[in-house]
């Protein structure tokens, strides 16, 4: 075991398949450029890139060679580099997460990436691209053994049996792909089809043409509807819509296929993925907090999305890991119940004062009559002053949105427009809480009280905006107080449970 | 709360005089270089700037000084900061990851300190609080580090 280990030989090949298409682009290019230069000009391109391939293969083989790894007891070793070696040494104390991806090519050849995730701010910090399917479970084994603390029995290569707590079956995804349909891609390929018309590389009229239309329908059309054709923008509009539903459904099978949300000792673990086969543990020790959100439409079929918030820096998403991307209430209560999560109610109980209006909807409701002064250099531009109006109007909505309860063992804080948030914070879970009052809020008396917790987002961390003053301190105040016993409950827990663990609890855990 | 040690509004004085004379330098190279352009008379514009930057070399650094204070307490340390946007931050000694004492050189100069608390959170993992007298900080610093290490038991 404690044997310096290579990567699967495929992972020199793995590299270089991703840097062909980009060659064989060049090639057409350097191809294209060179035609009228004779034979010698192209044997000599040739040639060279002849000499490139070798040179790419003997880096590729050089790389593989170098790169080995070592699992020690309570540790790994990655060591690496062509020209400057890299030593890394990985405690397992200090891994969040091994993550087993497998990507359409690992799966034909039977090979997996693994990710040792510790939440450190480096990505890639233990990223092992690509051993054999069995090496990676025995390596996801061993490091997480400590936590896992399987029965000596269990056979090394398979994950212990773990428990469904929810997964999606093809309907379901195909139903939240529908909902998924992304208006970001409509406005995009609207827009970009506006271009190419400009430009003249796309004739709008020509699609009509092909669908059936008859020569002299466009024309009339054309004639009638200006350039061209409302016949034309109808359809357009509606391969469009199509377009983006399609994209949606594909993009979110793709994704979820097989979505799958297990309990285990250490915690949640997440499969999912039609070609690239992903696998994500959710550690129920290192969970901050759990996030709610549930989207207009897909609400209203009663369908929300869980996440939870873990302590994994690296992570592009801030540490955010969806548990239940498309669920009903019932199987989000489960899931929660699951990490000891408290069931938020969907309405907490208090709301931010009248006055927070004010502070929402007062300063764009003065911009408005500020803006609609441009009227008097053109009638039309009159129109703009709507926007700050529309704008109020949704803070307003926003307001009654924003809600916040101080629940037994967590804090519930709502806020959202077209999307509501809910998220749920155990008071053992916080940070730092800070009250904080800008210009606006200071006038009229109001402030903000914002939670901080390991791993929260940069932006849309939660928060509760416009308090009074007086109520805002108060809350913090109250959220410390609650912290301390929470947190001594907490640990007195964790020590129970596995007395060996005290020497590694993180501060943060 | 605990005002700051008042030695901070001479380091704030004269980093704000730093800074005014940096700006100051470049408004008599802006009026040299474009004496022709400018109908104003020569040294208007300079000596405008240099009344703005007196003002604010001599106000701005009482305004800055009296925007902070502390509060220790017994398991944890709140800080209030900020002139624009008001902030008070409450941070228990648990969640503390490690502390910083920090001194630039005009710190040293005057024996000040700046206390740095970082903690794993986001928006509020390291929680400043500068011009403290050095004792001070390092008073500061043992005692939390003792809480840290109590909470670890």
């Amino acid at each position: 075991m404690s044997e310096r280990q290579r990567l699967h030989p495929a992972a020199m090949i793995g590299g270089s398949l991703k840097a062909l298409p980009g060659a064989a682009a060049g090639l057409f290019g350097i191809m294209t450029a060179t035609r009228e230069g004779g034979a010698l000009a192209a044997a000599g391109v040739f040639g060279a890139i002849g000499v490139g391939l070798l040179i790419m293969a003997a880096i590729a083989v050089l790389s593989w060679r170098r790169f080995t790894y070592e699992l020690l007891p309570g540790e790994i070793i990655i060591e690496q580099g062509l020209l400057s070696r890299q030593r890394r040494v990985i405690p397992f104390d200090r891994v969040q997460d091994v993550a087993i991806e497998r990507p359409l090519l690992a799966r034909l050849i039977g090979t997996a990436r693994v990710r040792i995730e510790t939440g450190g701010s480096a990505a890639d910090e233990g990223k092992l691209d690509m051993v054999s399917l069995g090496e990676a479970q025995r390596l996801r084994d061993t490091i997480r053994g400590r936590e896992e603390r399987r029965p000596a029995g269990g056979r090394p290569t398979e994950a212990p049996a773990e428990e469904v707590i929810f997964e999606m079956a093809v309907p379901r995804i195909l139903l939240f792909g529908l909902l998924n349909f992304s208006l970001l891609f409509i406005a995009v390929a609207l827009g970009a089809l506006q271009y190419l018309d400009d430009v003249g590389l796309v004739d709008m009229e020509s699609w009509a043409d092909e669908a059936g239309f008859s020569d002299e329908q466009a024309v009339e059309a054309a004639a009638a509807a200006g350039e061209i054709g409302f016949a034309g923008v109808a359809l357009l509009l509606a391969l469009v819509v199509l377009l983006g539903f399609v994209t949606g459904v594909a993009r979110t099978l793709a994704r979820d296929f097989g979505f799958r949300l297990t309990a285990g000792v250490a915690g949640l673990r997440r499969r999912r993925g039609l070609f690239t086969l992903s696998e994500v543990l959710i550690p129920a020790r290192r969970t901050q907090a759990a996030r709610l959100d549930r989207r207009w439409l897909s609400g209203w079929l009663g369908f929300s999305s869980l996440s939870f918030q873990t302590l994994g820096a690296d992570r592009k998403d801030g540490g955010v890991q969806v548990a239940a991307p498309f669920a009903r209430a019932e199987e989000i209560g489960r899931v929660l119940d699951r990490l000891g999560f408290p069931r938020p109610p969907e309405r907490p109980p208090q709301r931010t004062p009248r006055r927070a209006l004010l502070r929402r909807c007062g300063p764009w409701l003065a911009a408005a009559p500020l803006l609609a002064l441009l009227g008097l250099i053109r009638l039309e531009l009159t129109a703009v002053a709507a926007v700050p109006v529309l704008i109020a109007l949704g803070q307003a909505l926003a307001w009654r949105r924003a809600r916040y309860g101080l629940m037994d063992a967590a804090l519930v804080v709502r806020s959202g427009l077209i999307r509501r948030r809910i998220w749920v914070i155990p008071y053992d879970k916080l940070q730092t809480a800070a009250v904080t009052r800008g210009p606006i809020q200071r006038l009229l008396g109001l402030a903000t009280v914002a939670i901080d917790t390991a791993g929260a987002p940069a932006l849309g961390a939660p928060e509760i905006p416009d308090l009074f003053g007086e109520d805002a301190e108060t809350l913090a105040r109250t959220l410390l107080d609650r912290f301390y016993p929470a947190r001594a409950a907490r640990k007195a827990a964790v020590i129970q449970e596995s007395p060996e663990a005290l020497e590694g609890i993180n501060l943060a855990t | 709360m605990t005002p700051l040690h008042p030695s901070q509004v001479t380091l704030l004085r004269i980093r704000f005089a730093i800074a005014g004379a940096v700006l100051a330098a470049l408004l008599l190279v802006g009026e040299l270089v474009a004496a022709e352009a400018n109908p104003l008379p020569f040294g208007t514009a300079l000596g405008a700037g240099l009344v703005l930057i007196l003002i604010g070399v001599w106000r701005m650094p009482m305004r800055r000084y009296a925007a902070w204070g502390y509060r220790m307490e017994e398991d944890e340390l709140a800080v209030r900061h900020g002139l624009l946007v008001r902030a008070l931050s409450l941070v228990p000694f648990g969640r503390v990851q490690h502390i910083d004492l920090a001194q630039g050189p005009l710190e040293r100069a005057l024996g000040l300190a700046t206390l740095v608390l970082n903690t794993a959170g986001t928006r509020g993992a390291a929680v400043r609080l500068p011009g403290l007298a050095q004792a001070d900080a390092e008073r500061i610093r043992d005692h939390i580090r003792g809480k840290i290490r109590q909470d670890l038991l």
